[in-house]
């Protein structure tokens, strides 16, 4: 998947997850600030690099605001933001 | 039994706080919406987001519906490539006034399914009728595909479409109903009645389920989980109503027995309809 | 005999205001207050306490070093003290509850020595048998007259019983009442009796009024508290419990408070009525009182106006102290007599040992209140609490910290399904052939773990930041620094 432009998903509700991706020339960097770091930090970072890594995104800055927001939420907005940043290119 | 849908809870496809958990209120049927509860913005994270939860959230056996924008809209095609791929129970459209509607919505799941490898026919639909034409065209939209199971009445924009507004009463929703509800029966599928917002008069909303159960609705449409209980009181048979099926079931099985033809029970003849609505009693008493 | 010879032109005049001081450095100054001593305060004024920061200002600039403070509970309004921790002017807390910025300052350590967290009737037994001595007792009263004595219903900021610091006044070596209502008409009847009191003084505002209590407590909306409250209240009807003359104790807080709702749906259809509701009283509980379905309230703490004008008001509405209340060496205690009690939990594991005083990140943020007191005595203990907040599982292998032993626990009430201690086989039979379904609590374990992900172990150091003291007095847990 090709990103064109930077794109944001989520919201700040509890049980939700924002979600910005810009896209840049440098390594893929994911900045976590989560209500869960302690338990949950690591678990979240992987899954998003996982979701990023399925859509072929390697370069790209993701930045992570978490409420406590499940994986089946976090893989959602992930691929909302990455289907924005690519102006609606297909997710596979 | 046919499958009970005495409530059908709205959620909201935007909320991942409601969208996680929603089963606990154990409705009949969950529908996940994707039109009217969705701003324009937000109607594709709405879409990952259901699609993500049909796929990950085990929702404890209760039918799954999704209610899909419009094919005239933007969001329509997209909607249901990828919500067939999620495989929710149910697809719902909104406002369907034709046969043609349905029929257009159903050629796409076919291709859909073929082309995700899910069996033919697995993706029922439901049919909501929200205006006039609608309303008279109902018995074709309910025989109008093998995969509807059901037609439910959206009444705000119905009524608007009237040029009139809601009551108490609902008279202004009386022929509607009794339209939608012979169209069902004729067709063979389920019957489900409008929302009612006002969540703090719960007197008032007894008031109306009990109308329309007693105008032989299957269920209603719930858009608050305290809704939900009164809903299959409403539904459940009392303890006499019970008794009587008893004693109704328990007379046929003597005359099968006895091998006698015509039966009655307390001086009235017991025929095949009587027979039908005393199992359905039963059933409905054994869930509670 | 000379001592108590009085010149007639003093007669009448001795005794009736020499408590009275305006200054309460002055006060303070008499007091001697030396290093390393304890003062107490109380925490009826919640979040809109003044007094307690009031006396540590004084005390700091002083640049009085090592005291213990010994307070029932800390709340928002001691958030900051954390600098007087850093200042070196406290030494050693000792508390019920820990919360906000002032708990996550202790779980990163930067208090020497452990926190001491006790119930509150575990403070009241500390303090009658002597393990904690209190020398100064500062404590804040709604309504004061010029000999001492206070009470908590009247004056223009109430709070209602005083409960907490009834204890405090009465043993404490040195109790001085703060009040912004000094009358000379006697304040009968008393919370605090003027010969527990040895000084008064007056101030402008004893409490930020907003902010001690609602005007009256908030009905239930929430559609997951009302499931669990339901399914609570059917619990305790299908356990035969709603009988008349029985008592209860509900806690304030969401599930907790609906439950209370439908407990009178249920006492209005079975046409019984309770002989008495125990604990923090509040609106929802005077009105069962009024309504003539509760025959009498035990008040430790009103929680809003309604049960302050209540006890003002009601005569079968009466104020408790804490011993009273909950001590466990106190052989009249009324948890011993409560039929069923309803608390809360932060987390719960599969012995059913529950945790109220720490997150599942380990730091400090909840209090232990009459947790483990009301578990033990109460006939019933049923905790209700969401499986999942948020990501976080509240039922667990282990809790991270243990405030109330699961022997104590009998019966678990969530929003995904009903556990029951299994040791409480009469319960289990009970249940079993009624409309509650009971699962497994190992089930519920995994459904939430299913649901959440895997947690990953908090990580702590070796230093010991609080010791949680169960009501008898020995230490069932420590709670460690987290990293």
């Amino acid at each position: 998947m090709e990103l064109l432009k930077k794109a944001i998903a989520g919201t700040m509700e509890s049980s939700d997850i924002m979600v910005e991706i810009i896209p840049w020339e440098k390594d893929l960097e994911i900045n976590l600030k989560s209500d869960v770091e302690k338990q949950y930090g690591n678990q979240i970072r992987s899954l998003v690099k996982e979701v990023l890594e399925e859509g072929g995104v390697k370069n790209a800055c993701v930045n992570l605001n978490d409420k406590g927001a499940l994986d089946f939420v976090i893989k959602a907005r992930v691929k909302t933001a990455l289907y924005r940043a690519s102006q609606g290119g297909s997710y596979e | 039994m046919s499958k009970l849908r005495r409530t059908m809870l709205y959620v909201p496809g935007s909320r991942p706080s409601m969208i996680k958990d929603i089963y606990i209120y154990k409705p009949d049927a969950i529908m996940f919406d994707l039109e009217d509860s969705v701003s324009l913005k937000e109607k594709d994270s709405a879409r990952f987001l259901v699609s993500e939860a049909l796929q990950n959230v085990d929702y404890r056996g209760i039918e799954t519906v999704v209610r899909i924008n419009g094919l005239d809209t933007e969001f329509g095609q997209e909607d249901l490539k990828m919500m067939v791929k999620a495989q929710p129970d149910v697809i719902r459209l909104p406002k369907t006034e034709t046969a043609e509607d349905v029929k257009e919505v159903e050629k796409i799941i076919e291709d859909l399914e073929l082309e995700y490898g899910i069996e033919k026919g697995k993706t029922k639909m439901m049919a909501a009728i929200e205006s006039a034409t609608g309303v008279m065209n109902a018995m074709e939209i309910a025989k109008s595909s093998d995969r509807l199971i059901g037609i439910a009445i959206g009444a705000e924009d119905y009524v608007t479409n009237l040029k009139t507004k809601r009551t108490p009463e609902g008279t202004e929703l009386l022929f509607a109903r009794c339209q939608l509800l012979n169209a069902a029966r004729s067709a063979g599928i389920a019957a489900l009645d409008t929302v009612y917002s006002y969540v703090e008069n719960m007197e008032g909303f007894r008031k109306e389920v009990e109308h329309i159960k007693g105008l032989g609705f299957d269920g209603k449409s719930i858009i608050n989980p305290r809704q939900i209980e009164t809903v299959h009181e409403v539904f459940t048979p009392t303890v006499e109503e019970y008794e009587d099926a008893l004693q109704v079931l328990e007379a046929i099985k003597r005359a099968e027995e006895s091998g006698s033809g015509v039966i009655s029970l307390n001086g009235k003849m017991i025929d095949k309809p009587i027979v039908e609505r005393a199992k359905r009693v039963v059933e409905l008493s054994k869930i509670n | 005999m000379d001592k108590y010879k009085i010149d007639f032109k003093d007669k009448g005049k001795i005794t009736r205001k020499s408590k009275v001081r305006e200054d309460l450095e002055k006060v303070i100054d008499e007091l001697e207050i030396q290093d390393s001593m304890t003062i107490s305060f109380h925490h009826h004024f919640r979040n809109g306490d003044v007094v307690g920061d009031m006396v540590m200002k004084i005390l700091d600039k002083k640049g009085i070093k090592n005291l213990t403070i010994f307070p029932s509970s800390l709340t928002s309004a001691h958030d900051h003290f954390g600098e007087y921790i850093k200042s070196g002017l406290i030494g050693r807390i000792c508390t019920s509850g820990l919360r906000g910025k002032l708990g996550q300052d202790i779980s990163s350590g930067i208090l020497e020595e452990p926190v001491v967290i006790r119930s509150h009737g575990g403070r009241a037994r500390a303090i009658i048998s002597g393990d904690e001595k209190i020398d100064v007792a500062f404590i804040a009263a709604p309504h004061c007259d010029v000999q001492g004595n206070a009470n908590g219903f009247e004056g223009k900021s109430p709070c209602g019983s005083l409960g907490y610091a009834q204890v405090d006044a009465r043993y404490a070596e040195k109790t001085v009442v703060l009040t912004d209502d000094l009358t000379e008409e006697v304040a009968i009847p008393y919370s605090i009796p003027a010969y527990d009191v040895d000084y008064v003084v007056e101030i402008e505002n004893v409490g930020i009024k907003e902010k001690i209590m609602s005007g009256a407590t908030r009905a239930v909306t929430n559609p997951k508290e009302l499931l669990i409250a339901k399914q609570t209240a059917q619990v305790i009807e299908e356990l035969d419990i709603v009988k008349n003359n029985f008592s209860f104790q509900t806690g304030s807080g969401g599930s907790s408070l609906a439950v209370t709702k439908y407990l009178r749906d249920s006492m209005i259809k079975k046409n019984v009525v309770a002989d008495f509701a125990l604990g923090g009283i509040t609106g929802h509980i005077v009105k069962l009182h009024e309504e003539g379905l509760v025959k009498k309230l035990m008040d430790v703490q009103s929680f809003d106006l309604s049960a302050v004008a209540s006890l003002k008001n009601n005569k079968n509405h009466f104020e408790i102290d804490a011993s009273y209340y909950a001590d466990y060496s106190n052989t009249g205690n009324s948890v011993n007599r409560l039929d069923v009690v309803v608390l809360s939990a932060l987390e719960i594991d599969t012995d059913f040992n529950v945790n109220v005083i720490t997150g599942s990140d380990g730091v400090f943020r909840g209090a232990s209140g009459g947790h483990s007191d009301t578990a033990a005595g109460s006939k019933v203990c049923i905790v209700v609490a969401p499986l999942v907040r948020g990501r976080i599982a509240t039922v667990k292998e282990k809790v991270l910290n243990i405030i109330t032993p699961g022997s104590t626990i009998d019966v678990l009430v969530t929003d995904h399904g009903v556990a029951v201690n299994p040791k409480r086989v009469d319960i289990i039979d009970k249940l079993k052939n009624s409309k509650v379904k009971i699962m497994d609590i190992n089930e519920l374990k995994e459904m939430a773990e299913k649901i959440t992900g895997k947690p990953e172990k908090i990580n702590y150091t070796d230093k010991v930041v609080g010791l949680i003291e169960y009501r008898d007095g020995t230490i069932i847990d420590k709670v460690y620094q987290v990293k």
